[in-house]
């Protein structure tokens, strides 16, 4: 690195990567969208949230002398206390995303070492199998999680054909803990993989030249180098669970009463919206904080140096015997994350109203999906807005990227930080609030909200993925294109965004493949429009039908095949 | 010609250069050098537009060119990282800056490639990405010159490529920079690029030009004992006193048995008297006309070069000569010898 770049990294604090030229120079055109965006349909969900809390009844009034704290009490002497009606919702809450974070720990840390040290054949294919059950709609996920444990399920009938019937699994508060294991623990993965990616092979060998045990090895040096990733590994599950009402609603039935799923019964059954925005003010606090945290420890350059196919470690000296142990635990690992997904597809293709062996192939379950005019009608809409979604944010993000990664500006890491930071926020609550936003200015709900709702949460998730790519990238090329006499647009139409391709790309098949697997966001905001995922829940929770596990197939695939395009253009060549 | 005047500039609270001021004639090959931190890089960085000066002006041919963009100066940068446009071949990297500046382009992408001694045939189609770094670094320099830049600004270009490659490549860019008749402005930490490329170097400590000229005079005769030590190996004697009395001047130190007289020493004060490593030379006897007692402390043979190390009464250093191998190879260690060097070759610098 040069003196001046490392000047300007000195000076800018974060990035080192930045058009010299453009020191002075306001990159403001390309932020306005983003944050035009941000105010627009975030701080102000967020800010309804809070003004709901401290209203004495559902109705909103701006005059702070009408205001009260008396929600605050009630959920104070309530919930945290223990008593009266709410019982123990907020020690089962608390139980479930505690258990959650050790369980992912003991999960997530080995398969994180396997994966940066142990695993070099066939590493990009397990990546891209254990990311994918993020990328798929959390019904869905829950959804299969329901036909592998229920009662006729998959695993019944596996178990059965052996002569063993076990017992009930579903509807315990344990299952709601496999559940929210199962989701987050990609959350707690790739934090402590990436930090285990920073040890360098050298650092291993040093150690075992100096007669280091492997013990020790692992305490003085593996263990502490990769607790950053451990801290923010489980501040993430931990506030992502505290949100997580799906799980509890499909998983848990009505066994165990979480904050997520009073929330919603606050604001749904009770009506009683100022309790039910102190509970949700009280969960943002906790996502905003632990948000923060992890967005000023996270080094976007640092990840864009590691995902550039560097971090692949020759690991020398492993015998054949540890080998097939670390390849059978990941293995296993991917597997569990599978579980769902298969469960589906073996449901969904099998010839009858239940599950049980045996397994007849069939694909009657989806021609019959497809012909449902219900059904149809659900893809149109979703298709309705994530492609609307798709180019939108492709956009907004793609700007924000090149102004964030190209440009020095006074408050740089402040923008990152608060542009990223919806990601961290539980969707059950983005969208209770934008709902109630929405209605509040008058905006109301339908296709075109839903389209504006969605891109709060997955622009910033392009302008991340776009961002790495961009960070990838030597800045003195463009540099070189400027002083070659390029004028901005031959620059951004013959440099920039040729470079930039392959990030834009999977940035806009990332907010594709997560608009069309929302849930949260659009069951608020979409009014009567059905959609697939909230056509799959409402099935699930008012009368099962039969087309289900068909929906769910038709919704798995489409995802899939985008994920697979992803991956292959991010790592071809 | 281009001129910097009083040129300034800030970040934030660091001053990464003083108060500049120089000229550069069209056509020469002009090295800035410096230990890091010194400004260099960030001089050439305001000559290309790509940092703007907090105050100052810089001025091509009476233009003032101070806040003027990049992409409008004729100025051409060759990046140490080469910065060649990966997505496109040779050919359309090289003719990208003629079509920027909407230059005709038939023909001129060949003989450029001819100019840097890359066969068109071979390369002109190749990917850029897939070529080896010597080979970057010559599309990387056909690519600056495309459009006839008036200045060409290097900055460490060589510095990631081997020692072989290095050597060919510093013999091609002074070839080119008279075949051009371009201004070559030369970033560098390599010492033997700039005392073999330069037409002048200028030397730059924390921001500020402490001597130019050129090489051969930077290196005889530094004008302090911070440039004598960063051109080249010195050894070092500090002096106890300096009197000049009708244009003689008479120097001691502890380490020398008797004063030294210069007849025609350079109007300064001294306050040390530098030797280089290959001016001095260690044998048994007085050989040359000025010499100090000393002992042999150690030798390393070094090809046909001898680097004897010696001690001398009344001082802390050490001091080395740099030797051919049949005199040097003789000398053991323990050996009561003198450390001696031609009185026309030292070098005497104030602090």
């Amino acid at each position: 690195m040069s003196t001046i770049e490392q000047l300007k990294r000195s000076l800018g604090g974060q990035s080192g990567h930045l058009s010299l030229y453009e020191v002075l120079r306001s990159p403001r055109l390309l932020l306005v969208p983003i944050l035009v965006l941000l105010a627009g349909m975030f701080v102000g969900p967020m800010l309804i949230l809070v003004l709901f809390s401290l209203q004495s009844g559902n109705a909103l009034s701006l005059n702070p002398a009408t205001w009260t704290l008396a929600s605050y009490t009630e959920f104070v002497n309530g919930m945290v206390r223990g008593s009266g009606v709410y019982g123990d919702i907020l020690s089962t809450t608390v139980y479930i995303s505690v258990f959650t974070v050790v369980l992912t720990l003991l999960i997530g840390y080995p398969a994180a070492y396997a994966l940066s040290r142990k695993i070099h054949r066939f590493k990009i294919v397990l990546i891209a199998l254990i990311i994918l059950p993020l990328l798929t709609s959390v019904t869905m996920r829950m959804l299969g999680w329901v036909m592998f444990l229920m009662k006729d399920g998959v695993l019944f009938s596996v178990l059965g054909f052996f002569g063993y019937t076990p017992p009930s699994l579903l509807y315990k508060t344990s299952t709601i803990v496999l559940g929210t294991t199962y989701t987050y623990l990609p959350f707690m993965l790739f934090p402590i993989y990436l930090s285990m990616l920073s040890i360098s092979e050298s650092l291993y060998t040093a150690s075992e030249d100096l007669g280091a045990s492997r013990f020790k090895l692992f305490k003085d040096v593996v263990w502490p180098m990769s607790k950053p990733g451990v801290v923010i590994g489980s501040l993430f599950v931990f506030s992502l669970s505290l949100g997580a009402s799906v799980e509890s609603q499909l998983l848990g039935g009505g066994s165990a009463y979480t904050m997520a799923t009073n929330i919603g019964y606050s604001f749904g059954v009770a009506q009683n919206f100022p309790l039910g925005s102190v509970q949700a003010v009280s969960l943002l606090l906790i996502a905003g904080f632990s948000g923060v945290y992890i967005l000023r420890r996270l080094d976007l350059e640092e990840i864009a140096s590691r995902s550039g196919g560097g971090a692949s470690h020759a690991s020398h000296q492993s015998t054949r015997t540890e080998d097939t142990v670390w390849y059978g635990y990941i293995g296993l690992v991917t597997l569990f994350l599978m579980l769902p997904m298969i469960a589906i597809i073996v449901a969904s293709t099998h010839n009858a109203r239940v599950f049980g062996l045996p397994y007849d192939f069939t694909l009657d379950w989806y021609r019959k999906a497809i012909t449902s005019d219900s059904v149809r009608n659900a893809i149109f809409n979703t298709l309705k807005i994530a492609v609307p979604v798709t180019i939108l944010s492709t956009v907004v993000g793609t700007s924000a990227a090149i102004g964030y990664t190209r440009y020095d500006f006074r408050g740089q890491e402040l923008f990152k930080i608060v542009v990223l930071l919806p990601i961290f926020f539980p969707l059950l609550i983005v969208g209770l609030g934008m709902s109630m936003w929405s209605n509040v200015i008058g905006l109301g709900n339908g296709i075109p909200q839903t389209i504006i709702a969605e891109m709060v949460w997955i622009s910033p998730i392009v302008m991340f993925v776009v961002s790495i790519t961009a960070l990838g990238i030597d800045p003195n090329i463009e540099e070189a294109a400027r002083d070659l006499g390029a004028s901005t647009p031959k620059l951004y139409k013959d440099i920039t965004l040729p470079l930039l391709a392959d990030g834009i790309v999977s940035g806009a098949i990332f907010a594709f493949v997560l608009s069309w697997n929302n849930y949260h966001i659009a069951s608020y905001m979409s009014g009567s429009n059905t959609i697939v995922t909230t056509w799959i829940h409402s099935r699930l929770t008012q009368g099962f039908s039969s087309l289900v596990p068909g929906v769910a197939g038709v919704l798995f695939f489409i995802s899939s095949f985008a994920i697979v395009l992803a991956f292959w253009l991010e790592y071809r060549g | 010609m281009i001129q910097l005047r009083n040129i300034r500039k800030e970040f934030g609270d660091l001053v990464a250069v003083e108060d500049l001021t120089f000229e550069i004639e069209p056509g020469e090959l002009v090295t800035l050098v410096g230990p890091s931190g010194s400004g260099k890089s960030t001089v050439l960085n305001m000559i290309a537009g790509h940092l703007e000066p907090t105050s100052g002006s810089i001025q091509l041919d009476e233009t003032d060119i101070t806040h003027m963009r990049p992409q409008e100066r004729p100025t051409s940068m060759v990046f140490q990282s080469w910065a060649l446009f990966p997505h496109m071949t040779v050919r359309e990297n090289i003719r990208f800056p003629m079509e920027a500046q909407g230059m005709p382009k038939d023909g001129r992408v060949d003989e450029l490639l001819d100019q840097v001694e890359l066969d068109p045939v071979e390369y002109a189609d190749k990917q850029a990405d897939e070529l080896s770094g010597g080979e970057q670094q010559r599309v990387a320099l056909a690519r600056a010159i495309a459009y006839d830049p008036e200045i060409l600004l290097l900055d460490e270009p060589l510095g990631s490529l081997d020692y072989v490659l290095q050597k060919q490549l510093r013999r091609e860019l002074s070839d080119l920079n008279e075949e051009l008749d371009m201004t070559f402005i030369y970033v560098t930490h390599s010492l033997e690029s700039a005392l073999l490329m330069s037409d002048r170097i200028f030397v730059l400590r924390e921001g500020d030009l402490v001597q130019s000229g050129e090489p051969i005079d930077i290196y005889k005769r530094p004008r302090n004992r911070f440039i004598a030590e960063f051109m080249g190996d010195a050894n070092i004697f500090e002096l106890d006193s300096a009197v000049r009395t009708n244009g003689t001047l008479e120097v001691s130190s502890s380490a020398f048995e008797a004063p030294i007289e210069f007849t025609d020493a350079r109007d300064v004060a001294p306050d040390y008297v530098v030797v280089r490593y290959d001016d001095a030379f260690v044998a048994p006897d007085l050989e040359r006309n000025v010499g100090v007692e000393a002992t042999v402390h150690n030798t390393l043979v070094k090809g046909n070069r001898v680097l004897v190390e010696v001690d001398v009464p009344n001082s802390e250093d050490e001091y080395i000569a740099d030797m051919n191998y049949e005199k040097g190879a003789t000398l053991s260690n323990g050996d009561s010898v003198y450390f001696q060097w031609d009185k026309e070759d030292t070098i005497l610098v104030p602090e």
